[in-house]
């Protein structure tokens, strides 16, 4: 009864100390003088600092992809103008949309622009002169939405997974889970879909085949298709790292103090096996960009990587410029919420 | 040893490693005793079975090792002590006495020594036997098994009788529940090096209020507290509100493993395992732990068992030292007697190799030949290779632990009364 009168504190718990707590107490008033410990002006400076030095990295990337873009043949006004307009009316219209420029002063442009906050208009057929803004802002809500499942399908299959694999190690259970990883990481992820689609839209009828028409039933597939590849690969290295945990010295230790299995497994071999998987979590990032563009394609899941595929076989510049300026973005944040969690999460990195 | 209580006593404790390549057997047969309030040294070259013999008192055998034979009596009472000396006496005159069905079935049960694998009593024949157990000697199994049987007839008055007979304070009986209860309140231990043996990601104040909140159900964050303090001061940490919300890799290497030691005594064990504690540490800090650890041992009154490859240390702190080597203990014998009269050649060698200050040598003396493979169980005495003294029966009979002198117990067949200089 005692216990449940006077519970175990939450800190004690989670390892984090309540922010209610109050200054006079022991645990926070330790937080201003420990260098161990993050403040709030700390994190904030730490934040600005790395969107500082993101900005030439995302510069840089446009710049790739403006050349790669103006090395390719083709033009985009071809696309605009149906097919026998004369060679006058084209020179026209490309000096119009500033074409015949030479690429850095085509550059500069976008670069004029995009400090004013003006990513330009659309020079595609569908969405000609339509603001690039826009159509981003359109499309991003559906892409965040299916990275965000799938980083959740990723991480909740992902980390249960490893970790059961790595307490039944070397038993037949844990080589099953060995042999769905390997073969999940090792199909690419246009042919995974096609083969879920097969299977759950066509043969089972469960789900829609592609589109968004059907709710969040449509979402499953793309999410799944997403979010595998990257769950073998959080399987594995949630695995060896609770290996390698396992077989410390603080582990045995913890255990010769009498500590009940769960809590040594649970709570001390997991946060500490944690960390090596959140370092990646910015780089799975990343890859989902890279993924999502694929799995848009393949269930035209109108997000922004449908956006980019279809703007790049129509030249529309713009656009495309538009896109990877917002994905970009998306992998610099994605690696910024990983440094601070993973400083978080380990008290021997500081933020700096 | 008279008057005085034994806290811990291990009778001929087996651990095996069972791997693909064979068997290797880490402790072979090991008996010793703690007392109350005592410093037991544990002493031998890395790899003999040292750190072994901690871990199979706590029941903590990594991986493939088993622990195969013997048993791990802790704070039994005294009168259950005598009389389960009687009944093993008893339990060894059966075993003699018994007919080849009875040997075949304790040896299949108990003593599986060279598989890991109880193995068929049927089929083993008579030879098998005498290989696994030599005809003159009573496998270490038989006690158990036959004080088993022997409670069901017991009568009910002869508690103590049965409560020998259950082995009730055998270590190795508990269930792994009681045996956590054991670990870290009655007995706790020390590890080798104290930047990885504390938990990186919790702060000290946290882990030593898991241990303190896990065995005294203190929940009482204030009274958690306090109690965390005390326990810092008590380790002579100067300002121990500072170290409590330190993290580990804050601290310094001493520091560290005063916070082991912290953790280690929090709920006043009765038994301080302590592996090396020293070896991870410069020196002016190792006096400084060394004399820590006997300070508070002679405060607590608890005894120790420190284990180490370093005689100065084991000289300065152990009442008593127990020399092992590939797994078994060669000699014991009180600190003192131990230096002054060493009756194991491997003893003497150990001591010879030590140079002592202000001796000129040219070289050192070294112990010629290396350390044997486990993996290959031995006839006789592990040490045959290596040792000068050898003769003709090392290499074929396991010698018999002797009492040579009150308190000093040898392992060897110059001291065996066969061969050699019989006691003084």
């Amino acid at each position: 009864m005692e216990k449940l009168e006077n519970p175990l504190p939450f800190h004690f718990i989670c390892g984090t100390r309540p922010k209610h707590a109050e200054q006079k107490h022991l645990w926070t008033a330790a937080d201003g003088g420990c260098k161990g410990k993050k403040s709030m002006a700390d994190l904030i400076s730490y934040v600005i600092r790395k969107i500082l030095l993101a900005i030439p990295v995302i510069l840089l990337a446009t710049f790739i992809v403006f050349l790669m873009l103006y090395l390719t043949p083709g033009d985009p006004i071809v696309n605009i103008l149906p097919p026998h307009a004369s060679p006058d009316d084209i020179q026209k219209l490309r000096e119009k949309y500033g074409f015949d420029q030479p690429f850095i002063v085509q550059y500069g442009k976008f670069l004029y622009r995009l400090a004013q906050g003006d990513l330009g208009q659309s020079v595609s057929r569908q969405t000609l002169n339509l603001d690039v803004s826009d159509l981003i802002i359109q499309r991003l809500p559906k892409t965040l939405e299916l990275m965000a499942i799938g980083l959740t399908i990723s991480y909740s299959l992902g980390i249960p997974l490893g970790v059961y694999s790595a307490l039944k190690q070397n038993s037949w259970k844990d080589r099953s889970v060995m042999v769905f990883t390997l073969v999940a990481y090792a199909m690419p992820s246009f042919w995974l879909g096609i083969l879920l689609m097969l299977l759950f839209a066509v043969y089972l009828g469960w789900l829609p085949i592609e589109g968004t028409v059907g709710g969040f039933k449509s979402i499953i597939l793309p999410a799944m298709t997403l979010g595998l590849g990257n769950a073998a690969l959080t399987t594995r290295m949630m695995r060896s790292s609770m290996l390698e945990v396992q077989r410390q010295d603080y582990i045995t230790q913890l255990r010769s103090r009498g500590l009940p299995e769960s809590e040594v497994i649970f709570k001390h071999a997991l946060k500490n096996a944690m960390l090596p998987v959140i370092t990646v979590i910015g780089l799975d990032i990343g890859w989902f960009v890279a993924g999502a563009v694929v799995v848009e394609t393949v269930f035209s899941w109108p997000g922004l990587g449908l956006l980019v595929t279809n703007s790049i076989t129509n030249y529309d510049y713009p656009t495309v410029q538009g896109c990877i300026l917002v994905l970009a973005m998306f992998v610099v944040l994605g690696n910024l919420v990983a440094d601070i969690l993973y400083a978080f999460v380990d008290p021997r990195v500081r933020l700096g | 040893m008279p008057g005085r209580k034994p806290l811990l006593e291990i009778v001929g404790l087996r651990t095996q490693f069972f791997l693909h390549e064979g068997v290797v057997t880490a402790l072979d047969g090991i008996d010793f005793t703690v007392y109350e309030k005592e410093s037991v040294g544990i002493v031998g070259e890395t790899g003999c079975g040292k750190s072994m013999t901690a871990f199979s008192i706590l029941r903590l055998v990594p991986g493939p090792g088993k622990i195969t034979a013997g048993n791990i009596f802790f704070m039994e009472p005294q009168d259950v002590r005598q009389r389960r000396m009687q009944l093993e006496i008893e339990a060894q005159e059966w075993y003699r006495r018994s007919s080849l069905v009875e040997k075949k079935k304790l040896v299949a049960l108990y003593d599986y020594r060279d598989t890991g694998r109880k193995k068929k009593a049927k089929k083993l024949t008579p030879a098998q036997i005498d290989k696994i157990v030599p005809p003159d000697r009573v496998p270490t199994g038989v006690t158990r098994y036959y004080l088993a049987q022997n409670a069901k007839t017991m009568p009910a008055s002869d508690k103590v009788g049965r409560a020998a007979a259950l082995f009730s304070f055998d270590l190795l009986t508990r269930t792994d529940d009681q045996m956590r209860s054991i670990r870290g309140k009655s007995i706790s231990m020390i590890f080798q090096d104290p930047a990885t043996a504390l938990d990186p990601v919790f702060t000290v104040a946290y882990q030593l209020g898991e241990v303190i909140s896990l065995h005294q159900g203190i929940y009482d964050r204030a009274v958690l507290d306090k109690k965390i303090e005390e326990v810092l001061k008590l380790v002579r940490i100067a300002a121990p509100v500072n170290v409590m919300k330190q993290y580990p890799h804050e601290l310094s290497g001493g520091m560290k493993q005063r916070v082991m030691i912290a953790l280690a005594l929090s709920c006043s064990p009765s038994l301080l395992i302590a592996d090396e504690p020293t070896t991870a540490l410069d020196v002016t800090i190792q006096a400084q732990i060394l004399n820590l650890l006997r300070d508070l041992m002679r405060t607590t009154g608890s005894s120790m068992m420190l284990i180490t490859h370093n005689l100065g240390v084991v000289a300065e702190v152990c009442d008593r030292i127990c020399v092992m080597y590939a797994g078994r203990i060669v000699e014991e014998a009180e600190t003192f007697e131990l230096f002054a009269n060493p009756r194991h050649p491997y003893t003497a060698g150990l001591l010879a190799a030590f140079p002592k200050l202000g001796e000129r040598k040219d070289e050192l003396s070294v112990i010629r030949g290396t350390v044997p493979n486990l993996m290959r169980p031995f006839q006789g005495c592990a040490f045959v290779e290596r040792c000068e003294k050898a003769t003709e029966v090392c290499g074929e009979d396991m010698p018999r632990r002797v009492e040579i002198s009150p308190g000093h117990f040898v392992s060897c067949h110059l001291w065996t009364g066969k061969e050699g200089p019989n006691v003084r």
